[in-house]
């Protein structure tokens, strides 16, 4: 379809802790590919490694990484300390979870806007002029004097806002989202996904949306990929996915969304393992209601159908 | 700047000189207590072991002690009120202008002592936490804690013992001269100094754990000027504090360096009218040491309402 225009690579990507005694695998070889316009949903349980995929895709990862991370044909992993610097925020950039702590206290909001500029080349009037721009896009009222406010003077919904306009800033190729709602109300998360989701489309952003949320994916993303233990379980189009789930893992996060009063909440039993010593074979397995003798011995191969990838013993089967 | 903030300033300033007057009310009364309750007569120690007791009670009755005790505290506090501090039993000369002799002795010490020890323990406790786990860090926060445990009357002795009487460069008491100024100066401020390593280290590594740090890295900063600009401004705010509060207590003289120096500050003064059971001395030297304390606890806040923009007057 749209092989020309690839955005980002991954390709056996892995991420360990090594904690002493034992190596957590946080990442143990994931690969996607990013198309343009892409919005890319990883979706998954608190601990199945998301959050560490999302931060050592624009190497701020305290982790050893290993594998490739193609970005605009570099590849991320080559790049020296003082490469990787310039190539943040102008071609690859990342929104955090909680804007609350994500800003510095005691540093203005133009002052720290104004940096991204700076840092990569502009002059300080320019960075000025672009900042209050940008506050202006992000749909921040009264963006002048905002450029002079404090972060405790913002509520939850403006410093995120603040801090998608910082990702955005230098129009990137990539644009990673970790949770990006996660932290605030309710009535805010649809407003920062619409926002989210109408940047994407005007400023043709590619982006990766991290998130535990199967419903918040569904919102905007037009892809989605099945994160557990460290490995993508299932990837594909968000329609085909959502039509017909192939993973059981998949299909058990399904039912996690809240589908009004009728819809039957049931809750995933068990918990993600632990990765410094993940189970044998399939890491599902334990947890899975299909499971066979073979998905405890043997790890699964990733089966390619179409445009989907799912890495399942049984897939077909149930 | 409207009128509705500077209103809000002097509401704050107003209601912290309130409490500062509580504050020193209570203190005083406190001190008129304590000061009366060491064993001791401050007339037989004027009149020396061999008076009459006739001499004794007349002496008393000049210093006006034989009045019932709350007649003393109410004179005592009229005084006050009119900035009166009292006449010294010792000296006969007004209290305040032994005070005001010695003050100046006790600032200077204290001022220099307190730049020193920033001047060198503000960039070595960011140098150890840039460096952290390093071979550099293990040093000096080895050294900090040393000087932090070192008794400072040791400390004193050792450098008197060096450099006045093995070198003999330095005087090893006395004031006068700026060298005279110099092991006191090195005495307190090697002490302040490690306190500030090591506040410092613990704040700027602290600050460098922040998720606004991998914020800063995310826009391509690099990491020198992630620490410069964003986390020292972080890191430095509980330093600010810890230096007044120090500076504060240096105020009132460092008593014990004041005495292996033979420094004539307000510390030695504490201490010798005390012996003397001179109690007007004593009750105003510590009311002038409470009041100056108050106040760069007073400077400190107001400080804090510019470094860090969280903090507003309430």
């Amino acid at each position: 379809m749209h092989q020309n225009n690839v955005v980002a690579e991954v390709k056996n990507l892995k991420v360990y802790y090594d904690m002493g005694d034992r190596t957590i695998r946080a990442v143990d070889g994931i690969d996607f590919t990013i198309r343009e316009g892409d919005c890319f949903a990883i979706v998954g349980e608190s601990g199945s490694g998301k959050s560490t995929l999302g931060l050592s895709l624009i190497r701020l990862c305290p982790g050893k990484v290993s594998g490739e991370i193609i970005v605009d044909g570099v590849d991320l992993m080559k790049l020296s300390d003082e490469e990787i610097r310039k190539f943040r925020c102008s071609k690859i950039s990342i929104i955090f979870q909680e804007p609350s702590s994500a800003l510095n206290p005691v540093m203005k909001i133009g002052e720290q806007l104004m940096e991204v500029f700076t840092v990569h080349g502009y002059s300080k009037s320019e960075a000025y002029e672009r900042s209050v721009k940008l506050l202006k896009t992000v749909g921040i009222p009264e963006a002048e004097k905002r450029m002079q406010s404090y972060p405790h003077q913002l509520s939850g919904g403006m410093k995120q806002r603040v801090i998608i306009a910082m990702a955005i800033a230098l129009n990137p190729r990539l644009v990673i989202a970790d949770e990006p709602t996660s932290a605030l109300d309710v009535t805010i998360q649809a407003q920062i996904l619409n926002l989210l989701k109408n940047l994407t489309k005007s400023y043709g952003l590619s982006t990766i949306l991290i998130t535990h949320d199967m419903g918040v994916a569904a919102e905007i993303c037009n892809r989605i990929g099945i994160m557990y233990a460290g490995k993508m379980v299932e990837v594909g189009e968000l329609e085909s996915i959502f039509s017909n789930p192939m993973h059981p893992y998949t299909r058990a996060l399904m039912t996690c969304i809240p589908r009004g009063l009728k819809g039957l909440l049931k809750p995933l039993p068990g918990h993600v393992p632990d990765l410094s010593n993940p189970p044998e074979g399939c890491r599902f397995h334990p947890r899975c209601p299909y499971a066979k003798d073979v998905c405890k011995k043997e790890e699964p191969k990733p089966l390619h159908l179409d445009d989907r990838l799912v890495l399942c013993h049984r897939v077909g089967e149930i | 700047m409207g009128v509705k903030p500077v209103l809000s300033a002097l509401k704050y300033f107003f209601y912290r000189i309130l409490t500062l007057a509580i504050t020193l009310i209570g203190l005083v009364t406190l001190i008129f207590i304590l000061i009366r309750s060491i064993p001791g007569d401050p007339a037989r120690v004027l009149a020396g072991m061999m008076a009459s007791e006739e001499d004794v009670n007349l002496i008393r009755e000049q210093l006006g002690l034989n009045q019932p005790i709350y007649v003393q505290y109410f004179i005592y506090l009229k005084n006050l009120f009119t900035l009166n501090l009292g006449v010294s039993f010792r000296t006969d000369s007004p209290v305040i202008s032994e005070i005001l002799a010695r003050l100046p002795n006790t600032l200077i010490l204290a001022v220099t002592s307190t730049c020193l020890a920033v001047a060198l323990g503000v960039p070595l406790g960011i140098l150890a936490a840039s460096k952290k786990g390093g071979k550099l860090d293990l040093f000096l926060s080895s050294l900090s804690i040393a000087g932090i445990s070192l008794p400072i009357y040791w400390l004193g002795l050792i450098l008197i013992l060096i450099f006045s009487v093995e070198l003999r460069i330095l005087p090893a008491g006395g004031s006068g001269t700026p060298m005279h100024l110099i092991l006191p100066t090195v005495t307190i401020a090697l002490y302040l100094m490690a306190f500030i390593v090591k506040i410092t280290k613990a704040s700027v590594v602290d600050s460098m754990e922040k998720n606004y740090v991998i914020t800063a890295k995310s826009k391509g900063l690099s990491e020198r000027t992630i620490l410069y600009k964003h986390v020292l401004r972080n890191a430095l705010i509980p330093v600010v504090t810890i230096v007044g509060l120090q500076f504060g207590a240096l105020l009132g003289g460092a008593v014990i360096t004041e005495t292996i120096f033979a420094w004539p500050g307000l510390g030695r003064l504490i201490v010798d009218s005390i012996n003397s059971r001179d109690y007007p001395m004593v009750q105003g030297s510590i009311f002038i040491f409470a009041l100056l304390y108050a106040l760069v606890n007073l400077a400190t806040d107001l400080l804090y309402t510019f470094i860090d923009p969280r903090v507003r007057l309430k």
